[in-house]
């Protein structure tokens, strides 16, 4: 019964993958983050609705370590493809010519321009900034975050983030 | 839920034990004075100890019973998830780009113009600093070469993965990534 658990678990991560793949082309309005994250969970919670009412005991530990396991393994790929930025240099070197460019242009190009405005665009979008005549300032909502985020680090000797 | 079985194997539930008390390796390891700002070898310590513990309760409290290779992947599968899961919190924490520039701001207590804020970054190093990092890791892998400050894929690795890369965003359907 555990091998036929463990089956099923995988089984219901192939559903979770297709879904996924289906949902990142159709809810364009949503992020592609909360479309993974969300769908991560509605599926295991269809899974195991499945498995509760097909009238046999299925052991619930393997079916949920299989499903869990190759879904967190995709999202930490999806993860490096999403926002890697060591995989966007590779890629915008690809599509240079000769597939090489000088240090200085992908800096200009990339980091300091394209990704780094990406990433304030996001603070702003998420209400954790605010753009202001004299600059970035964060809002009571970024704050917050923020302290949160730093406290943890502290417990972990984090010193910086980057 | 009638149809399911709740009941816990050793194997099973040494690796809930063990898997969630992952932070608090962590938190130790942390301290460790040689291992202080290695981020990654520290959560690489973490793992190396939870498994470790997890063979360790397997094998001494588990009896004379046979072991069972379904409970032992059921149980290697929850630390593996719970690993990572942590991981990825882990990789936020000490690797967040956004939140790297999120926590800039908090640390000047003052509003940052875009100029400042990209030149304060992860304590004054500034936005070149996350280039000479993630190169290094490149360079490191074989998969870009750099001759003269000029960056170059290599034939070998750094081409197909580039190519599997922008094979893994059609499929996905990604309009913007990076």
């Amino acid at each position: 019964m555990t091998a036929h658990a463990l089956v099923a678990g995988a089984l219901g991560f192939g559903a979770y993958l297709a879904a996924v793949v289906v949902l990142l082309r159709t809810l364009a309005r949503w992020t592609p983050t909360l479309i993974v994250t969300a769908t991560s969970v509605g599926t295991y919670l269809a899974v195991v609705g499945v498995a509760g009412g097909i009238g046999r005991r299925v052991p619930f530990w393997p079916l949920s370590a299989s499903y869990w396991f190759l879904t967190l393994c995709f999202a930490m790929a999806f993860g490096a493809i999403y926002k890697s930025i060591s995989l966007r240099i590779l890629l915008d070197l690809l599509h240079r010519p000769g597939r090489s460019d000088t240090h200085e242009a992908i800096l200009k190009r990339y980091v300091q321009q394209e990704s780094y405005h990406e990433r304030v665009r996001i603070l702003v979008a998420n209400g954790m900034a605010t753009r202001e005549r004299t600059g970035f300032r964060l809002t009571r909502k970024g704050r917050r975050l923020a302290a949160a985020v730093h406290a943890v680090q502290m417990f972990f000797r984090i010193e910086r983030s980057g | 839920m009638a149809g399911l079985d709740f009941s816990l194997t050793p194997p099973v539930l040494w690796a809930l034990v063990v898997g969630c008390a992952l932070p608090l390796y962590l938190a130790v390891i942390a301290r460790l004075k040689p291992l202080a700002a290695r981020n990654a070898l520290q959560f690489l310590c973490g793992l190396f100890v939870m498994v470790v513990l997890w063979s360790g309760l397997v094998a001494l409290r588990d009896g004379p019973r046979p072991l069972d290779i379904g409970e032992l992947s059921t149980g290697l599968m929850i630390l593996g998830a719970g690993s990572l899961l942590y991981l990825e919190v882990w990789g936020l924490l000490s690797r967040g780009y956004t939140l790297g520039l999120l926590l800039t701001l908090y640390r000047a207590d003052r509003p940052l113009s875009e100029g400042e804020l990209a030149e304060n970054y992860r304590g004054g190093s500034g936005l070149s600093w996350i280039m000479e990092h993630r190169l290094s890791g490149l360079v490191g892998a074989g998969l870009v070469r750099e001759r003269d400050g000029v960056l170059a894929l290599t034939p070998a690795l750094g081409v197909p993965v580039a190519w599997l890369y922008k094979a893994s965003i059609l499929l996905l359907g990604l309009r913007r990534t990076g």
